[in-house]
């Protein structure tokens, strides 16, 4: 009786292994989560969904994070696989997390925020997979440079392979942190190389030109300096950056006559709404450089009128959204989505914010998002609570990268106001110091060395060259304090023509 | 060895003076203007060969139309000046009304045909300029004035003669056209719109003053020589490449 008993037990535990490993197995166990991936039936999501609801079921959150993939809900993949990475190496599917993850992000490039989230647990970097790497390391870099442990980004970013697509990202905060370390030379190589591989016309390709004229302007060679501002398309929108900042190049080369010519661009009224508030401050240095003291007044007096309603505005804005910084992130997106009627003073701002790539990325992301909300809602409508239930997933996550996104640009908003102030006062010094008569004190403290031999420059940022033919238009001042007319083929290339006043 | 150091160091002297006063004068337009803008130049036609074609019309023609097809070959010596050798060669059709006064009226008209024009000029181009359209897209042009001669080759058709039913030994007919060339002047203007920094669209106008012996066209080979002018207006449009 024994015998035959034991047996039976047994046959029975087979007959239920069997069941279980071919996922036909008998009512209360269920099919395993890879089964029911591997069926491709129209309920697969569904019944994932309700088997990793409750997060402990690992191989329930993998599967339904590749369900998703495949159904190209890319975003609420990629939450489910950073949950999984966020539980540790321990996991079974952590390797396989970070794999998924990491395909998702060559392909739609999720943002920081979403990315800085992922890898909190602590992780032993040498049982990381080949395939896992880089995104790791690209994720521990960010945050090494942010905490400003520069030899650890270094290192981090050295790690990023170059098949990754955020490589040259990776070399181009590495060519960031060289020069922060003060090895120009190498970091002006590393940033052509950034240059070489970026695409033409892109903003990589500019961003590592204008660092390359920055370090230049360093080490103060100022026509090389000059020649890769000069390399900034028109179209691009770092074009009126160069050409500011070109403008100072100009001015500690002695040749106050292209620094001007650069300003009167920024001020022309195609620029109305951009934000370049120092170049008043380099309006009334040049002209403080050539004695004409009136000039330097009225300088003044228009950044006064143009940039302290501005600073003003800001400020209010700050003060009336610091409980609850959502409200700031709305009038960024209600500039950025041209919302008629919803005008501030300090939309020059406000349009910079909406230019940055915390912002870009972030939007990106949060369309993607609800592009795929909009998907479920359509394809799953009669599946009420499912639905929502995976709709609200997706929700909880953009509104947290949004909390994190109005956070960080009400900082940015905070600095730029603080800015304002600092530029504010500089202005009132030195409007103090002319009414003291302290010119030459002023003077004196324009270190700018005329001695040695420089190349002209003509409108452009283009060097003279003998034997060029130039054109020359001459730009109609207006009269009665009007701006004259510009001309949009003209804007870049004006060159002032006036003289010293120093006696 | 003294004398040949002080020949040179006067020519190299007299050379960078006038170069001086060649960039002093380029750098002075426009001095009495506190700001300017200074850049290359859109359009440099300097030391570059210019090959076009395109259509040509006479214009002021009374009895016939005249189309022809023109080919030119010029060279830059600089934004102003350029010489410029041009060939037109082309057709021309009755109009309407030299057919009725025949048909109806028996009047018969006598036509100067031009058949081909050859010619060599001078160009001048003293106007550089730029135009924006309402949309904001800019081009740039220039304008040219010309003078020049050449061969005008015209055609006689002696359809104003009569048929060689009771013909002389000296009389022409329909029957025996001929081709004559004589010597020409022009002068002219026009404007060249730039396309792109190597091509340009341009128009044309010439008064082409032919100096021809009237009596070639007459329906006698006994008929007395005379000088005669023939002007022809002749308008072209064109299409430029520039090496």
């Amino acid at each position: 009786m024994n015998k035959i008993y034991r047996k039976s037990i047994a046959a029975s535990a087979l007959v239920l292994i069997s069941f279980s490993s071919s996922g036909l197995a008998p009512k209360g166990s269920g099919p395993s989560a890879k089964a029911i991936y591997q069926s491709g039936s129209d309920t697969v999501l569904q019944k994932l969904f309700k088997m990793a609801k409750s997060g402990v079921d690992q191989e329930a959150v993998y599967y339904l994070a590749k369900t998703l993939d495949r159904q190209e809900l890319r975003m609420m993949a990629a939450i489910y696989f950073r949950d999984l990475i966020r539980q540790g190496p321990s996991g079974k599917f952590f390797n396989d997390a970070i794999k998924g993850l990491s395909n998702i992000d060559q392909d739609i490039r999720l943002n920081t925020s979403f990315l800085g989230s992922t890898f909190r647990a602590k992780i032993d970097e040498k049982k990381l997979l080949k395939e896992s790497r880089s995104i790791y390391a690209y994720v521990k870099a960010e945050e090494s440079f942010r905490l400003q442990k520069f030899k650890e980004a270094m290192s981090y970013f050295s790690q990023v392979s170059q098949s990754d697509a955020r490589y040259n990202e990776a070399l181009f905060m590495q060519a960031v942190i060289i020069n922060a370390l003060g090895q120009k030379n190498k970091a002006i190589e590393l940033f052509r190389k950034v240059a070489d591989l970026a695409s033409p016309k892109s903003r990589m390709l500019d961003q590592a030109n204008l660092n390359i004229a920055r370090i230049n302007y360093e080490k103060r060679d100022f026509e090389e300096s000059i020649a890769y501002y000069a390399k900034i398309s028109r179209n691009s929108p770092f074009w009126l950056t160069a050409i500011f900042e070109s403008s100072w190049d100009f001015l500690v080369n002695a040749k106050p006559n292209n620094t001007l010519g650069n300003i009167h661009t920024l001020h022309s009224p195609f620029f109305a709404h951009r934000f370049f508030p120092e170049s008043y401050i380099l309006e009334a240095i040049s002209y403080l450089r050539l004695c004409r003291y009136e000039k330097v007044k009225e300088a003044m007096n228009n950044f006064k009128d143009r940039y302290v309603p501005i600073m003003n505005d800001l400020k209010n804005i700050l003060q009336n959204n610091l409980d609850d910084k959502s409200e700031f992130l709305k009038i960024v997106v209600e500039f950025d989505n041209r919302i008629p009627n919803k005008h501030h003073l300090s939309d020059p701002i406000i349009h910079i914010l909406s230019q940055t790539d915390l912002y870009r990325d972030n939007k990106k992301i949060s369309e993607i998002i609800t592009e795929e909300i909009a998907y479920i809602r359509e394809r799953y409508k009669n599946n009420g609570s499912f639905s929502s239930d995976l709709i609200r997933v997706a929700s909880s996550e953009r509104k947290t990268l949004e909390q994190e996104l109005a956070r960080k640009l009400y900082r940015e908003g905070t600095s730029y106001s603080d800015y304002l102030v600092d530029l504010y006062d500089q202005t009132k010094l030195i409007t103090a110091e002319l009414m003291l008569g302290k010119v030459d004190a002023l003077r004196s403290k324009l270190k700018i060395d005329s001695s040695k031999k420089r190349s002209n420059f003509i409108g452009g940022l283009q060097p003279l060259v003998i034997g060029q033919k130039l054109e020359y238009w001459p730009f109609e001042a207006g009269k009665e304090g009007k701006k004259g007319e510009y001309w949009q083929d003209e804007l870049g290339g004006y060159v002032y023509n006036i003289e010293s006043k120093c006696s | 060895m003294t004398k040949r150091f002080i020949k040179l160091f006067l020519t190299i002297l007299l050379l960078g003076a006038s170069w001086n006063s060649f960039c002093a004068e380029e750098d002075d337009e426009f001095k009495e203007f506190e700001i300017r803008v200074i850049r290359p130049r859109y359009f440099d036609k300097r030391y570059r060969l210019e090959i076009g074609l395109g259509p040509a019309v006479i214009t002021n023609q009374s009895f016939i139309y005249t189309y022809m097809m023109s080919g030119v070959l010029a060279f830059h010596f600089s934004d102003s000046w350029a010489i410029e050798g041009d060939y037109s060669y082309g057709l021309s059709i009755d109009k309407i009304e030299k057919k009725h006064l025949d048909g109806d009226f028996n009047i018969k008209t006598e036509v100067t045909r031009t058949r081909s024009l050859a010619e060599v000029g001078l160009l001048w181009t003293p106007i550089y300029g730029k135009f924006q359209a309402e949309s904001g897209y800019l081009f740039y042009s220039d304008t040219y004035f010309s003078v020049g001669g050449g061969k005008t080759e015209l055609l006689y058709k002696y359809d104003h003669c009569e048929a060689t039913a009771n013909s002389s030994p000296t009389a022409r007919s329909p029957d025996t056209p001929a081709m004559y060339s004589y010597p020409s002047v022009y002068l002219g203007a026009g404007q060249r719109f730039f396309v792109s920094k190597n091509s340009s669209l341009k128009w044309d106008l010439r008064v082409n003053n032919i100096i021809r012996n009237a009596s070639d066209g007459s329906c006698s080979t006994d008929a007395a020589p005379s000088t005669e002018n023939v002007t022809n207006v002749v308008v072209k449009m064109g299409y430029s490449y520039f090496l």
